[in-house]
């Protein structure tokens, strides 16, 4: 088990590093590396920039992010509104609508004669969204339910009575908010913040899709453009990735200091639920701004992908209504056709060799007493904060390995790598999901049955999976889901004549394709979540039967 | 990049197709010593473009030095020659025919004049149409299907010529289907190929590289290609794209 998630995510990640120190080693030539190479970041201006331009946007939007997810969470936690719900629901949403679709949204919403100039006669959006503090907030705006959850699940239980007590001694709302609330919310607003910076600074999809418009290189964008011209430099995107992972490690670092000067475990059984209430006043406010604010989030990108995709073009209005772009999406020969095959193919591969995985993985954690469980909890974490583009590289780095072909493991060029590399970023939630729900078999149905001789494999099957049905189907929906969606992994990993949904969609989007890239894209989208809910549909009444019998 | 290939001994080499002296004398001279590719065609990687609301023929620019002046400030633009494909020919000829420091400063005057770099040719193209541009270095096909979609747009073919990309054909080395491949390059190479390719193709400018072919009609009959050696263009180009990334990006 240990070796099969050091294969599959500590292996490529050290394989980055190491190409670093000795860049020819997985090219069969052992040289020490050139150092200079990665102090050439401060040198060659499109890396400084990269680099800058990673930070800029990694902070700026982990600020912005985490104050705007726990303002949201907040107010939520405290009230109720006519359209709360609809909040909740655009939140998850938005989590896992991948980047680059929400970029390309506001590309199609906000570009020079894009549909706010064409339509509303917003010129001066352009200007105001393609500068680094514009792409922030759009980045800001993709990220900030990161920040929500984090924040909204810390809110719910609350100990009351250390406010109360603070008031009782005459300490103003204020005072108690920032001496005594705020402080206890430190941790979660931590763990927020810090899942927004991971997930910002190793994000591809926005600078890939901004780009057709605006020139923002960042890292992960610099390491894809390396690997991507010629001559391809692995060296380069090796040195850069390197970079990348610096400030992950950094960040993480940070957040362990700050959390560290504390405890935190103030919830006793004396901690009452917080009580979600109607507010007093100005109902109609909360329902506005909500409504507002869901329009601007979520409106804008998904809305312009639903016009262009059924538009000639941004400036052609009502009278240029048309399913051109649908009816060449499922003509003869379509891209977009092999490619949607391709990526269900993978996905589903995925989804199942993660779900084994997964579900042994978390076995491992709940039951066993196994010394290294912690080591193997820790190492599917990793993969959750490495970027797909490090992962990307590092697996090119290891299967490209001319011996590999002598034993027919070279894995690199065949479709294979993707279904590996969809395991990997599909592991940590997987591993998480199907452990919440064994948390709740107790080990002693296990040990019953095999004191009456059930073998491992007879309790596994016969005991443990059943009671976890729903779990692991919701594991394997969501590694399906997300491993259709990937643009990072795919675009560096997919094999000639290989191409997947969303490199199929990225490239019509960069051919300035639009109505196409958002017909494809909506018609993918539908398609995978259609998938998903007959999945539910067939898997989940076999669930309740199954319970009514057992009980 | 193919010479390069060809050079390191990856390419069927001393293999002559049928139609080798019915190319083109240009064509010919692309044809390496060690008779590793042959081309079957070649394009402008740019050519100038202008919006006929902003200028007209006689206030266009109408060479690459033009570009760098001054009443051209800020409406110029190109593709990322790291991104695009037919970019980098566009800037190793400059590199090659003028020498390195020349064509560095030409094209630091163009950056110092608002030169706008964009990712692919397409989107300098929508650029050109959005009104971002008001002129650009544009890849041919890209230019002449604006014209043909009644776009506001002429295209100038500059005296000293045009940056060529040229394509072409190679077998590898190694390959199990030597007799499948090469009948597919003389196919690509036969005459009626290539006619059949400007007539109904998607791709339809550009010069054939076999002789007795007609380009299209309204491709300029004064289109002059010029080309950087292949060797040298291959040899410099993780430089030459480096040097102009890092310069773009200031």
């Amino acid at each position: 088990m240990l070796a099969i998630l050091f294969l599959l995510i500590l292996l490529p990640l050290a394989a980055v590093i190491i190409q670093v120190l000795l860049p020819g080693v997985f090219f069969g030539s052992l040289k020490i590396g050139d150092l200079s190479l990665l102090l050439d970041v401060f040198r060659r201006p499109l890396w400084y920039a990269s680099l800058q331009n990673s930070v800029y946007l990694g902070i700026g939007t982990t600020l912005l992010a985490t104050i705007l997810g726990g303002a949201l969470a907040t107010v939520r936690a405290r009230y109720t509104f006519a359209t709360a719900r609809l909040l909740d629901v655009s939140i998850w949403l938005l989590l896992v609508t991948p980047s680059f679709i929400l970029a390309q949204g506001w590309v199609m919403f906000a570009s020079a004669d894009g549909l706010a100039a064409s339509w509303f006669g917003w010129s001066g959006l352009t200007d105001l969204i393609f500068r680094p503090s514009g792409l922030v907030l759009v980045m800001t705006l993709s990220k900030f339910p990161l920040a929500y959850l984090a924040i909204f699940g810390a809110m719910e239980w609350r100990a009351s009575r250390l406010s109360e007590a603070a008031r009782m001694s005459g300490a103003s709302p204020w005072t108690v908010w920032r001496t005594i609330e705020a402080p206890l919310l430190l941790p979660a607003i931590c763990s927020g913040a810090m899942l927004v910076f991971m997930d910002t600074v190793g994000d591809f999809g926005l600078p890939a899709s901004i780009a057709t418009v605006f020139r923002f290189p960042t890292l992960p964008y610099s390491i894809y453009s390396a690997l991507y011209t010629s001559p391809i430099r692995f060296d380069m995107a090796g040195a850069l990735s390197f970079y990348l992972v610096v400030l992950i490690t950094l960040a993480m670092t940070v957040q362990l200091l700050v959390m560290r000067k504390a405890r935190f475990d103030v919830l006793s059984s004396r901690a009452t639920k917080r009580e979600v209430r109607k507010p007093r006043r100005g109902a109609w406010l909360f329902t506005l701004s909500n409504l507002v604010f869901l329009a601007v989030t979520l409106g804008i990108p998904l809305g312009s992908n639903v016009l262009m995709s059924v538009t000639d073009g941004a400036g052609s209005g009502v009278s240029g209504l048309t399913l051109t772009h649908y009816r060449t999406l499922f003509s003869e020969g379509s891209t977009l056709l092999s490619g949607l095959v391709h990526s269900l193919e993978l996905a589903s591969v995925a989804a199942v060799l993660s779900l084994v995985i997964g579900f042994l993985v978390a076995y491992v954690l709940t039951y066993s007493q196994f010394k290294l469980r912690r080591t193997l909890d820790v190492i599917s974490l990793v993969s959750l904060a490495v970027p797909g583009i490090v992962l990307g590289i590092g697996y090119i780095f290891i299967w490209n390995q001319s011996w590999l072909e002598s034993i027919g493991l070279l894995l690199y060029g065949t479709p294979w790598i993707l279904v590996l590399a969809g395991v990997a970023g599909a592991i940590p939630v997987v591993t998480r999901m199907i452990s919440g729900a064994m948390a709740q078999v107790p080990g002693q149905l296990l040990n019953a049955a095999q004191m009456q001789g059930a073998s491992f494999h007879q309790r596994l099957l016969t005991i443990l999976a059943p009671l976890t049905k729903g779990a692991l189907l919701t594991a394997a929906l969501t590694a399906f889901g997300s491993s259709i969606f990937d643009l990072a992994i795919s675009s560096i990993l997919y094999p000639p004549n290989y191409m997947t949904l969303p490199v199929v969609i990225n490239k019509a989007f960069e051919d300035l394709k639009f109505g196409y890239a958002a017909a494809a894209t909506l018609a993918g989208a539908g398609l995978v979540i259609l998938i998903i809910v007959v999945l539910e549909l067939i898997v989940r009444p076999a669930r309740k039967q199954a319970r009514g019998v057992s009980e | 990049m193919i010479d390069q290939l060809g050079k390191n001994g990856q390419l069927l080499e001393n293999w002559a197709p049928g139609n080798k002296d019915g190319l083109t004398d240009f064509a010919k001279q692309q044809i390496p010593a060690n008779g590793t590719y042959y081309p079957t065609g070649a394009h402008a990687a740019s050519v100038i473009v202008y919006n006929t609301k902003a200028y007209d023929a006689s206030t266009a620019p109408k060479t690459w030095a033009d570009l760098a002046a001054a009443k051209f400030k800020d409406v110029v633009g190109m593709a990322d020659p790291a991104v695009a494909a037919p970019a980098y020919p566009f800037v190793a000829w400059f590199f090659q025919s003028q020498g390195t420091e020349a064509a560095q400063s030409y094209f630091t005057s163009l950056m110092k004049n608002g030169l706008h770099v964009y990712p692919k040719n397409p989107n300098v193209a929508k650029a050109l149409t959005g009104g971002e541009i008001k002129a650009a270095a544009l890849q041919e096909s890209n230019a002449y299907t604006l014209k043909a979609q009644g776009e506001p747009v002429d295209i100038i073919w500059p005296e000293e010529g045009a940056p060529a990309s040229v394509r072409v054909a190679a077998i590898q080395k190694e390959t199990d289907h030597k007799d499948a491949a090469k009948a597919f390059v003389e196919f690509l190479l036969d005459p009626k190929t290539q006619q059949a390719l400007i007539d109904q193709g998607e791709e339809s400018y550009f010069e054939p590289s076999a002789t007795g072919v007609t380009p299209k009609q309204d491709r300029a009959a004064n289109a002059k290609l010029v080309v950087a050696e292949a060797a040298w263009a291959g040899e410099h180009e993780g430089e030459i794209k480096q040097w102009f990334a890092d310069q773009a990006v200031k």
